[in-house]
Parts: structure tokens; sequence; C-alpha cells
């Protein structure tokens, strides 16, 4: 039954490929040549300083590389092993048919094999086949490394299984999709604490050790085994034979735990997730006279409140903040570690102040345009609803352009504003400073609108991927460049007039000589004319911003009009080709 | 009844090589029900869209009550109303919250919005269910949300693909008695179903598609005198016309065999 399984899953992979757009093979090649150059690397790097590399420092690289694989594995597979195990559209059939729960999930897990771990697999092993050679290893070390190699993918992707597997218990039904990216989430700092692991254990910098040939991890760390296992087996001496039984019996064991929780974990929860949305709160029994008075706005505004509902209701859609909360952890723990007090931050404003703007902009460079760009993919299937209301493209991008400004305006300015409370800001710059990104905002917005109309991605599993790859790039950069530009006038405004003697000493050439004598023109008349200097700084960059933005919504509006394409990602019954792109308009 | 609703016109969509509707002429009166025939793939769903604005047709023209839709979408999108046979509606908004979301953008009277949003929710049986969101709703519910949604802001022209299917008896009856009552009042409705029943029993006129042309059109009397059979079903023409007879037969012939 498993052989007609994976066969049926040969042919579905067979003509997928078969059947897919031209420009697909292109991206295939280029991964291909990606990793065919990172595995020459690799390889070229063990062939010239192979002979370097001691036994000790063979040692560490071993243990923290098994590792990277299993954090790797991790990170990548818990969403991946998912989706096989309760999105797949293909178990639908198969639960109905007279296959054993097992048999299926025995398919599921060979599949999952197609992937990270086969490319890790390459990855680590031709390099310590190479090194192997180099060394004259002897013959044991490479059945050694093979079958270490092999527990620790195994291990991995073990673990991948039995998060997933038990966690699904847990899981409220209606919830699963947003748990899954908050799953996610948390592998994410698991495998950032495995990897941080070695730095815990001593003070000592890993690069350090690694040189030094010092151990990385303790003995009963199972990737010790590993190198352990590996290092002694290059002699040929049968000190490999305890480490190596170790590390196979325990990639067995976690494989058993994985099939001893198949009919719990997977036929069950598969269950528990297809009656999903179903299985929701006591039902408020409401009344026809009692629903709620009805609040009718204009049309621009309906369409931000839609787009907001859609944003509040789904717990994927505020993880694209997620970086603000790393800056204010770690900038705390960094702050705190480095032995920082608050009052040594509140005296001098004329740094805090300027340094905080740089910061906050160039988070709202990274919000803005992911946020109004999304919010073109975020219809997904619903576009219709847009095109048959009587609605203009001019209208839509309105109402998409103000919420996906106003969101992060009003959770960054929450922010600054706690900031200029423990930074004791004076007033005046710091509601300049809220004025001026108020304005500048509005045009990574417009910017992040348009692209959004000409590289809509919808992913309705991950609400993070709604622009394709090329736009997502083309974003990044327009809307770093399009902040310099739109900064200019401001940074002349607070740029203090009695910097001029120094610049005027500076020896530049060249196009950085030309940029300094505009500055310097520029500060000169600042000099002479302060106020005629200011308001026309802040017309310039008024007109510059509100201009960007006005010609970026219209295009946007007229693109709507003409009709948006929408590249619908859809998961088929394949883990391993489980992204298929789709039109939609 | 007077005028057209619907004025069709040389309308036709080819992809590539490929003609999917051929050049249609036709059209539906004001207060018309209208049904739309066709097998699988004939262009039922392509002409919809066309009529909709959601596809731009390669030639002809469309016109909703006199306005042509391509030429000038927003006044005559304010005309019309459409229920597609996949109900996508947004998921993470309310019942309720969708039928605002419809009443705001018709701007709709505040007043008028909450009578007849109350008055078709209590007729799909959606009341209890409104203040939940429609990603938890059934495909019947989302069915019949999508018909409030269309039918709140009183448009001229209805546009119905496969309207029964996901819904209940109980639903589908008071559709079908909403769409009579509402027609008769001077609605015009614009239905594509592979019921043909509800064709038989509800639509004043008919229009059969195959292949991207209409090969039949008129009142069910017409297309009986034309085909010449009386006593005939609307299926049975339906079938002649479409060249499923051979089908049908070649399955009467298995079942017969299999009773022996």
């Amino acid at each position: 039954m498993i052989q007609l399984l994976l066969r049926n899953q040969w042919k579905m992979a067979i003509n997928t490929l078969r059947t897919q757009r031209k420009v697909n093979y292109l991206s295939y090649l280029i991964v291909a040549v990606v990793l065919g150059a990172l595995l020459y690397f690799l390889s070229r790097s063990v062939w010239k300083m192979g002979s370097m590399i001691t036994e000790p420092v063979l040692a560490g690289l071993v243990s923290y590389g098994s590792l990277a694989a299993i954090g790797f594995i991790i990170l990548l597979g818990v969403p991946q092993v998912f989706k096989s195990l309760y999105a797949a559209t293909d178990l639908n059939l198969l639960f109905t048919m007279p296959i054993k729960t097992r048999h299926i999930f025995w398919v599921k897990y060979i599949q999952s094999f197609i992937g990270i771990p086969l490319l890790l697999f390459i990855l680590f092993l031709i390099p310590l086949y190479l090194y192997g050679i180099l060394m004259s290893a002897h013959f044991l070390y490479y059945a050694v490394a093979l079958l270490a190699l092999l527990s620790v993918l195994i291990i991995g992707l073990s673990i991948a299984y039995l998060f997933n597997l038990a966690l699904i218990q847990l899981i409220p039904a209606n919830r699963a999709n947003e748990f899954m990216t908050m799953m996610s989430f948390l592998s994410g700092i698991l495998v950032y604490l495995m990897f941080m692991l070695p730095t815990y254990l001593d003070d000592q910098p890993l690069s350090d050790k690694l040189l030094q040939g010092l151990p990385l991890f303790p003995e009963w760390v199972p990737v010790t085994w590993v190198s352990d296992a590996l290092v002694t087996s290059i002699s040929g001496s049968a000190g490999f034979i305890v480490p190596l039984a170790m590390t196979v019996a325990l990639a067995i064991i976690f494989m058993l735990i994985t099939f001893m929780l198949v009919e719990k974990g997977f036929r069950t929860g598969w269950i528990k997730l297809s009656e999903g949305t179903s299985t929701k709160k006591k039902k408020k029994k409401i009344s026809a006279s009692k629903l709620k008075a009805p609040t009718l706005h204009h049309p621009i505004i309906a369409v931000g409140k839609k787009e907001f509902y859609a944003i509040k209701r789904d717990m994927r859609e505020w993880l694209i903040f997620m970086p603000i909360i790393f800056f204010i952890v770690f900038g705390v723990i960094g702050a705190l570690s480095g032995g920082a007090k608050l009052s040594d931050l509140q005296g001098p404003n004329q740094i805090t102040w300027p340094i905080a703007q740089g910061i906050l902009l160039f988070v709202y460079a990274m919000f803005n345009g992911q946020i109004a760009s999304s919010s073109i993919a975020r219809e997904g299937k619903s576009i219709w609803i847009l095109r048959i209301l009587p609605l203009s493209g001019r209208d839509i991008a309105l109402g998409k352009l103000w919420i996906s400004w106003l969101i992060p305006f009003i959770i960054l300015t929450i922010i600054e504003i706690i900031v200029a409370i423990f930074l004791k800001w004076s007033l005046l710059p710091f509601i300049g400073g809220v004025a001026m990104k108020m304005v500048i905002t509005l045009g990574i917005s417009g910017i992040g609108l348009w692209l959004g109309t000409i590289g809509a991605k919808h992913n309705p599993n991950n609400p993070q991927q709604r622009l394709k790859f090329s736009t997502s790039l083309i974003l990044l950069l327009a809307s770093y460049i399009y902040l310099i530009i739109a900064l200019i006038p401001y940074i002349l405004l607070i740029l203090p007039t009695d910097i001029l003697d120094p610049l005027q000493d500076a020896s530049v050439t060249g196009f950085w000589g030309g940029v300094l004598n505009i500055v310097m023109a520029l500060l000169s008349w600042k000099a002479a004319h302060p106020i005629i200097v200011w308001i026309v700084g802040v017309v310039i960059m008024l007109v510059f911003s509100l201009g960007v933005t006005y010609l970026f919504t219209i295009l946007s509006g007229r693109k709507i009009d003409k009709g948006v394409e929408i590249e619908i990602v859809r998961n088929t019954s394949s883990a391993s080709f489980s992204k298929k792109s789709g039109k939609f308009f | 009844m007077s005028g057209s609703a619907i004025k069709i016109t040389n309308l036709a969509k080819t992809y590539g090589k490929h003609d999917a509707v051929k050049q249609l002429n036709f059209e539906v009166q004001k207060g018309e029900l209208f049904g739309f025939l066709g097998p699988n793939g004939a262009g039922k769903t392509t002409t919809i869209k066309m009529l909709t604005g959601l596809l731009e047709p390669s030639s002809g023209s469309a016109e909703i009550n006199g306005i042509n839709i391509w030429q000038h979408p927003i006044d005559a999108k304010k005309k019309i109303a459409y229920v597609p046979d996949q109900p996508n509606l947004y998921p993470k908004l309310t019942g309720w919250d969708y039928l605002e979301f419809v009443a705001s953008v018709f701007q709709l009277p505040k007043d008028r919005f909450q009578a007849k949003a109350e008055e078709l929710l209590s007729i799909f049986n959606l009341s209890n269910q409104a203040s939940d969101l429609i990603e938890s709703y059934s495909h019947g519910m989302k069915q019949k949300i999508a018909i409030c949604g269309a039918l709140v802001h009183e448009p001229a022209v209805l546009f119905l693909d496969e309207p029964t299917v996901g819904l209940d008896p109980k639903s589908a009856r008071s559709l079908k008695n909403l769409l009579r009552k509402l027609c008769d009042e001077g609605m015009t409705a614009f239905i594509s179903t592979h019921i043909l029943e509800i064709a038989e029993q509800m639509c004043d006129r008919v229009g059969i598609i195959l292949d991207g042309n209409i090969i039949a059109l008129g009142t069910m009397e017409e297309l009986k005198s034309a085909e010449g059979k009386a006593d005939q079903s609307l299926e049975d023409i339906f079938l002649e016309l479409t060249g499923g007879e051979d089908e049908q037969a070649l399955i009467n012939e298995i079942t017969d065999d299999g009773d022996k």
C-alpha cells in the first residue's frame, strides 16, 4: 500500500512538473545553480583547508553542524509538516478509502525527506566524504558519516512531527491557522535558543572555542555523540561504536514516539481540524430585532474598515509587527546587559531624538509599504466583490491607502510617545517629528499600494506572503530611496548652521564634492534667511511626499480599474510540490 | 414591464483560438425572470461575467438599463447585483459587517438598510448567525449571505449563477418565491442554472446556450411549439437540443441491462 501511495505521489509530482509554466523551470534552474554553487564552495573549502582541520576542530564543526541541521529542519519543517499532515487536499479522499492511517502517515513521513532534509543531506555528506578522502580516512568513516547524518535528519524531522502531533491536541480547531503561525514563531525562538546554547554554556565566543578545538557541548548532548562517532571512525578505531549506536538509538526512539502518536495525533487531529470553525464558541442567540444598529460610512471609509476587520481578526496579520517586539526586547536586553541606565539616555535629547527619528523612519519604511501592498492581495478570491460594486479604482485605492497608513502610524506613534516620556524629549521637536513622519510615510504607503497592484500574490496560509518575490525586492528598494529623497529638506532643516565652517575646510572633490557644495550653499541660505528656508523646506517636503502619494494612488486606482492579477498559491496534496501558481483576474 | 433591462449586442469572448462565447444578441425585458441554461462549458458563466463587468468582452456590447457596462461601469454597477456560484466572501467579516459594507458602498440610508437587512436575514434564517464570522459559515450559509448582500440595495437587475447550489430545500423555496415576487415588482433576474425544474416553473423566458451560441430563446410555450413537442418537458427539449439524449439513451440501456 505504501508503495502504491508513493507511486501515486510520484506520478502527481511528475505531472505537476510537466504542466507548469515555463518560467517555473527557469526558477528551478536558478535554485539548482545557487545550490550547486553553495555545494561547490563548501567542497572547495574542505578540499583546500581540510588538512588544517584537526580532529578537535572537526568535532566542533560536526556537533555544531548537526545542531544547525536539526534547527533548520525544525524551523522550516514545522509549518511544512503541518500542511502535509492536516492541510493536504488528498487526505479527504485517503481517509475515506480502506487504507491504514499509519500507511498514509508513512508516506507523508517519507515525503518529508524530499526538501530541506534532502538538501541538508547533500550539503553535509559530500563535504564530509571529501574530508574523508583528503584525510585518507578508514572505510568505516564513510558508513559512520552516512548513518550519523541520517540519524540527525530523522531526529530533526521527528521533532518537527512531534511538535505538530502533540500541539494539535491543545489547539482549539477554529484557531488552528493562527496558532500555526504562532507555532512557527515559537519554533523560531526554540531554534534561536538552540543556536545560542554554546554561548550560554560558556562565556567564551563560539568562534574562539571552535578554532581552539574546545568542546562546544557537554558529553551528554546527542550532537556530541555524532561528532565523537565521526572523529573516532577516521582512524578506524572501534571507539565510534558506542556514540554511533546511541545516536542511531535516539533516532529510532524519536521515530517510534512519532509513530505512537499517529492514530491520536494524525487522524483525530485531522478530523478535529476538518470540523474546523464549526466547533465554535457558544452562539449568542440574537433575535432579528436585536441586531446591532447599523453604522454606515462613506465608501472609501467602508473599504478601509473592511480591511481593518480583516487585519484585526486574524492574528497572523499582526505578525508583520513582530520585528518591533524584537527591536524592543533585544534593544532593552542589549542595553541592560551593557550596563546602561535610563538616566544616561535622558540627558542628551539632541542625540537620542534624531537617532530615534532615524530608527522610526527605518521601521516605517519596512512596514508601511508592506502593509499597503498586502491590502491588494488580501482580497484573494473575494476580489470579485470590489469589481462588482459601484466603486472606482481610485476609491478602492484611497480606502486601502488610509487604513494601511493609519495602522502603523498609530502603533509607532504610541511607542514614540512612551519613548518620549521616558527620555524626556521636548514637546516641540516631538510634535514636529510626528508631523514630519505623518506626511513622509504617506508616500511609502502609496508606493506600496501601487506595487501591490502589479505584483499581488495570495497564499491563504501565509498572510505575510502577499507580494511576488521580485516585487517585494523592488518595494524594499523603492521605500528606502523615497525615504532618503523625502528626508533631504528635513535633514537640512535640522542641520545646525554652525557646521558650515568645518564643512568649508573639508577637501572633497568629484560627486561628493558637488553634493557638499550644494549642502553648503543651502546652509548659507539658511544662515542668511532662516524663516524663508524653513518654509521652503517644509513646502518642498510636503509637495514631494503628497505628490508621490497622489501619483501612486492614482496609478493604483487605474490599475484596479483595468483589473488586478492576483497569483493564487494553492496547496496541493504533494508536500514537496505544494505550491502551484494560478491566475485570478 | 417596458424597455429592456439587459441588451446584448454581438457579445463575444475569445481565448486564443477558442471562441468561448460567439456573437450573442438578445434582450431581457424589465421585470423579467430570465433562465440561462446550457451544459457545462457552454459559456454561461463567461456571459454572466461579461454582463457584470468581471470579464472584458472581446467584441460587442452589454447594456444594463441602457448603460454600457464597459463604457460606464460605475453607473451600470449601481443598477446590478451578482451572486456567483462560488460565494468567496470576506472571511473575517461577520454577516452583518458584510451587509453594512455593501450598504455603505451603495450609500443607503440607515433606516432603509436596517429594515431591508433584517427582512432578508429573516427570510433566509440567518438572523441568529449574522454576528458570526463568515469563515464559520457553511457553503449554503455563505450563499445565503451573498444573496442577502445582493438584494439589500434593491438592484434593478440581479445576476445569479447557480443560486440554489448548496441551499437547503427551505431556503431554495424562499429564494424562488422571493425572486418571483421581486420580478413581479419590477426587478429583472438573470439566472443560470442546471436545475431545469426551476427554469420551467419560475422563468418567464429561457435561453439555451451551447458552445457559445444561443440555440434556443423564448417562453416555455414558444420553445415547446418551436420543437413541435408540446407534451415534452424542458428537460427533454434541453437534452434534445444539447445532444444529451444520446447519453441518456445509453444510461437507459445500461439500467435496462442491469435490471434484466
